[in-house]
């Protein structure tokens, strides 16, 4: 069995998203699914372990049961990285600890899915980088890249580095004005280069969302109505400061949205209400009128109060959404979905058996 | 379904009837009896035997009989409970004057839509909750907490404003108004304007509508209601919120949005209704129909005892579009026969400072037989000799006589010494206003509905159209999760609704570009199609007149080189080479979803006849033929569309005929919720319109 090794050149581009939708593929073809991350970017403390957060939240949903030192043999963590440069020996066992993990992790499994750390680079000067830990556990990898402008080189880029422990390539995040582009040229260019794509997937808005539940903790924001719509999914934010009429015709650009707005803005926030809108985000910590705020309530629009000036609030929702983690139910069913629909499973795991 | 029961009940319980007389169910009850209703009383109340001598009931199921109507004053918790008792004795009507519903958040608002729901299952209509109550003189009942009865009278007035409600009946009894109903709506959790505008049409006691609102919740239907009631009675609206300040704070005071005020300008104008700005507009307006018949026609005649007024009178006059009448050579004749030589026997006429009540008295004889005059203003200054009683006895005595059924109005200016001259004017129902120009206004507003009950409906024309490929398109946006249409698309729906759109091809490369160029002809326009692009002047993406071959070729690579330059991540699918239309006038056509009232149709002229001036008009679609006509009429830079300084006069028809086209796509599509043709093209006439650029916005 060839374990896969699923990495990114850059953060969010899908990986751990990519790596959820397979694992239960396979494992609802009857396999035993193995997941492992050699090397963890995002330190948590789960149970007195220090571990990786993303490691841990799949690994509940993969439903694997190895122990989480196994899991995330390797957290960088900002003493690992200070030792490192202090010390060069200091990473010397670091491949191996890796190795003995993984041994412990592909007991009994049909298949290892590996997920790579935040980028190909990572822990290089540790000696842990992709392609490094790639070629110590025979992996084979799959490189999920997140399409842009410059996607033809950084595919390129990445197949000289990664040299033959490339499997191939899924491309994420296509944006539906791009597609024939992608198909009329670069996926025929590609493969000319030898280069195999498993499948392509079109920029889905609700992946990139944050419910508003999590938008509400991440915000340190309190929920004063409708709580019983906080699992729904916001994709993108407006802001509002304007007369009604200017704010309705500007609220109906984008669906699916966080409005944010004073709280002492009855005109605006009821103008929200009128278009597609999933939460009220209202600054400055102002209640807001209770007739608003029935009306929220019937309509079943949460408005999340916060302390922040409007301003405040723009960047903190800015920086929140498009850089979450899928963690909501709904989220991971679309997941499987899409990796059923455009992903080439059985090319994956055709691979792997090799 | 008659409001009949709920006005005048046969039985009506008071759920809530307190002892303490400070207590508004205490008060309730109070006024019901107090306002000499003969109906069964029945106060609700378990702690009492009994209040002012009438039995108590412990619940509403102890009273023997069942109860048209229940006035509900019991703490928010309880409502609920009542209701249901309610239901088993039979009750269809209830007023809540309970508050602690949608007004006070959240938990209210949980509250008031269980509590819809429930009247909804048990079929008990509601006003409120939230409300002060009602009156109707003609019952009579005061089922309000205001002591205030106003004297009968054939005004109905409804208040969305519990406060402002309690003001005007103050003022109303102060005044001698009289009122044939009031009704506060609280938070109109089901009773609303529309059900009362719909009763209230065949109400015999009721001959002119007026109502304070804040807000409207069913627009559509309100419009509806509206122009069919308002071709028989009057009805005046104060609607509040019309500015950007005054919007926050309808919103915070009522949790609905206070609504675009051009929308409920165009929305008021359609259904015939009568705007008042202030209480006092509302009820000069109010009054002025009340008590006197409506004009046939346009011309006025004016009596003044002093030059000044009547000056003022005829400014107002001109500025209303109301003419001042030219007499009969027979009546200028007669009048000189009486009036001193200094008199002004033309309109207005001057009787002079010194004019006793008869000198008025034989002018109005020989004014008010002038077929000239469809309506008679009398103006009076209080001068030394003036006679302020006497003189309106004999205009009322001249009334009487005349036999004519014309209106009229006066204005006795001043203070104590015309105040027991306005009283008797009162009481013979003349309408006496402070000031000359309120006299005139209400006179205007009179005409205009005259005018408006003679006005034809006239139907909405139906095009023959390709729905199914407009459908199409909207479906693909919607799949690819798009708000807003591409050009291509936007040009592909037009032309299936059969308005004309420029000739255009969409050129990938510099070849194919020549190519349509040959096909099409020069000059042309040249425009960036891409999807991530929406406006396309800003970043470089337009080029027009465009003349030939090697300006072509120059034009097409700059555009590209803008278009990288400004967004280089964009995708570009190519440009579109269009052609030029020339000799034309640019005008604009656009759309607006108003949440009240539907989708909202604007007119104007291009460039900054709509930018800086302003100068739009706006309709609620569907729209007439003859509607259409008027929206155009009503721009004041149409002019320029008529040939002005010898230019060809622009095709007109054309316009109205693209904008029927799009009243019937947006109604045809509720999914848009904005669109613009911007420029719309005007050819010389019999030459049509073209659209030469157009935006479509639909609702996620």
């Amino acid at each position: 069995m060839v374990p896969l090794f699923f990495i990114s050149n850059q953060p969010f581009s899908g990986k751990s998203s990519m790596c959820v939708g397979v694992g239960k593929l396979f494992a609802e073809k009857g396999l035993k699914v193995g997941y492992m991350k050699p090397v963890g970017t995002l330190p948590t403390r789960v149970g007195g372990i220090i571990t990786d957060e993303d490691a841990q939240y799949i690994s509940n949903i993969l439903d694997v049961k190895e122990e989480l030192e196994d899991i995330c043999p390797i957290v960088l963590t900002q003493q690992y990285s200070r030792e490192g440069l202090k010390d060069q020996s200091f990473s010397k066992g670091f491949i191996d600890s890796i190795a003995r993990a993984y041994q412990r992790i592909q007991k009994g499994k049909d298949i290892v899915i590996l997920e790579g750390a935040k980028s190909i680079e990572d822990g290089y000067f540790l000696g842990i980088s992709a392609n490094k830990i790639c070629a110590k556990l025979g992996a084979r990898v799959v490189m999920v890249i997140k399409y842009s402008a410059e996607i033809v080189d950084q595919i390129l880029y990445s197949k000289e580095f990664l040299d033959d422990c490339l499997a191939g390539i899924i491309i994420n995040w296509v944006p539906r004005s791009q597609m024939d582009y992608l198909e009329e040229l670069i996926i025929p260019y590609l493969k000319k280069n030898k280069i195999e794509v498993f499948g392509y997937v079109a920029s889905d808005k609700m992946l990139s969302s944050v419910s508003v539940k999590e938008m509400a903790e991440l915000l340190g924001g309190q929920i004063i109505c409708a709580e019983d719509k906080v699992d729904e999914l916001v994709e993108t934010f407006m802001v509002g400061a304007m007369g009604q009429e200017q704010a309705l015709k500007f609220f109906r650009r984008k669906a699916n949205k966080a409005v944010i707005t004073g709280g002492d803005r009855a005109d605006v926030q009821l103008a929200a209400l009128e278009t597609p809108t999933k939460c009220l985000i209202l600054t400055g910590n102002f209640q807001p009128s209770s007739v608003v705020l029935g009306r929220a309530e019937e309509l079943g629009v949460p408005m999340i109060l916060v302390n922040y000036d409007t301003l405040t609030a723009v960047e903190k929702v800015g920086e929140i959404i498009g850089h979450v983690r899928f963690h909501e139910i709904k989220k991971i069913n679309k997941i499987v979905e899409v990796v059923r629909e455009y992903i080439n499973i059985n090319r994956l795991l055709e691979i792997s058996k090799k | 379904m008659s409001l009949r029961d709920f006005f005048c009940p046969d039985s009506v319980a008071v759920i809530g009837a307190a002892r303490e007389e400070k207590k508004v169910g205490h008060t309730i009850l109070d006024n019901i009896i107090n306002s000499g209703f003969k109906g069964k009383l029945f106060p609700v109340n378990p702690n009492a035997d009994e209040i002012h001598g009438i039995k108590c009931y412990p619940s509403v199921l102890n009273i023997p009989v069942n109860i048209d109507l229940a006035i509900i004053v019991v703490p928010v918790q309880f409502v609920l409970q009542v209701l249901e008792e309610c239901s088993k004795k039979n009750t269809k009507w209830s007023i809540i004057i309970s508050s602690g519903f949608k007004e006070t958040g959240v938990e209210g608002a949980k509250r008031e839509s269980q509590l819809i729901g429930k009247a909804k299952e048990y079929g008990i209509r509601i006003l409120g909750p939230n409300c002060m109550g009602i009156i109707d003189t003609g019952c009579p009942i005061n089922a309000t907490f205001s002591p205030l009865m106003p004297p009968k009278g054939k005004i109905g007035f409804i208040s969305q404003s519990g406060a402002l409600g309690s003001s005007i009946l103050d003022w109303a009894k102060t005044n001698k108004i009289g009122f044939s109903k009031f009704v506060s709506l609280g938070n109109k959790a089901d009773i609303s304007e529309n059900d009362l505008f719909d009763d209230w049409e065949d109400d015999e006691n009721t001959e002119v509508i007026t109502a304070y609102l804040e807000g409207i919740k069913y627009g559509r239907e309100f419009m509806k209601i509206s122009s069919r009631v308002s071709k028989r009675k009057p009805i005046i609206v104060i609607k509040s919120g019309n500015t950007d300040a005054g919007a926050r704070a309808v919103s915070s005071h009522t949790g609905t949005l206070a609504g675009s005020a051009r929308a409920y300008e165009a929305a008021f104008k359609q259904a015939g209704i009568i705007r008042a700005n202030t209480i006092r507009d509302l009820f000069n307006y109010a009054r002025a129909f009340s008590y006197q018949p409506l004009p046939k026609g346009k011309k006025v005649a004016i009596i003044t005892n002093a030059g000044g007024p009547g000056i003022m009178a005829t400014d107002a006059c001109e500025k209303s579009n109301i003419l001042l009448t030219s007499f009969s050579k027979e009546t200028i004749d007669k009048l000189k026969e009486f009036l001193p030589e200094a008199a002004n026997f033309y309109n207005p006429i001057d009787v002079l400072g010194d004019a006793l009540a008869d000198r008025y008295r034989m002018t109005m004889e020989v004014v008010i037989k002038d077929n000239n005059v469809n309506s008679v203003v009398v103006l009076l200054t209080p001068q030394a000799m003036t006679q302020p009683l006497k003189t309106a006895r004999a205009i009322v005595e001249v009334i009487d006589k005349s036999g004519k059924d014309i209106p009229v109005v006066t204005s006795f200016i001043g203070g104590a010494e015309v105040g027991k001259a306005v009283k008797f004017l009162t009481e013979k129902n003349i309408p006496n206003f402070d000031i000359p120009e309120e006299a005139i206004d209400a006179l205007k507003v009179m005409m205009e509905h005259t005018d408006w009950k003679s006005r034809e409906s006239f139907p909405v024309e139906k095009f023959d159209v390709d729905r199914e490929r407009v459908k199409k398109i909207f479906d693909r946006c919607r799949a690819e999760d798009r708000l807003e249409l591409g050009e291509m698309e936007a040009r592909e729906i037009l032309k299936a609704y059969d308005i004309r759109v420029p000739e255009a091809e969409l050129a990938c490369d510099i070849k194919a570009a020549k190519e349509i160029a040959k096909r099409i002809g020069y000059p042309l326009v040249l425009k960036i199609v891409s999807p991530n692009i929406l406006h396309k002047t800003d970043v470089g993406g337009v080029r027009i007149g465009i003349d030939s071959e090697k300006e072509l070729e120059e034009s097409y690579d700059e555009i590209l080189f803008h278009v990288k330059r400004y967004m280089p991540d964009v995708n570009i699918r190519g440009i579109l080479v269009q052609e030029f239309i020339k000799d034309k006038k640019e005008t604009i056509i656009g759309m607006s979803e108003d949440p009240q009232f539907g989708p909202m149709i604007m007119f104007g002229l291009g460039g900054i006849y709509v930018e800086v001036l302003k100068d739009v008009s706006f309709r609620i679609a569907p729209l007439s033929r003859h509607v259409a006509g008027e929206m155009i009429e009503e721009v004041k830079t149409t002019s320029l569309l008529k040939g002005a300084r010898g230019e060809d006069p622009s095709d007109i028809e054309s316009i109205i005929e693209i904008i029927l086209k799009v009243s019937q796509l947006v109604m045809d599509f509720p999914e848009i919720v904005e669109m613009d043709i911007n420029p719309l093209f005007v050819k010389k006439q019999g030459e049509g319109s073209i659209a030469g650029d157009v935006r479509i916005r639909i609702g996620g």
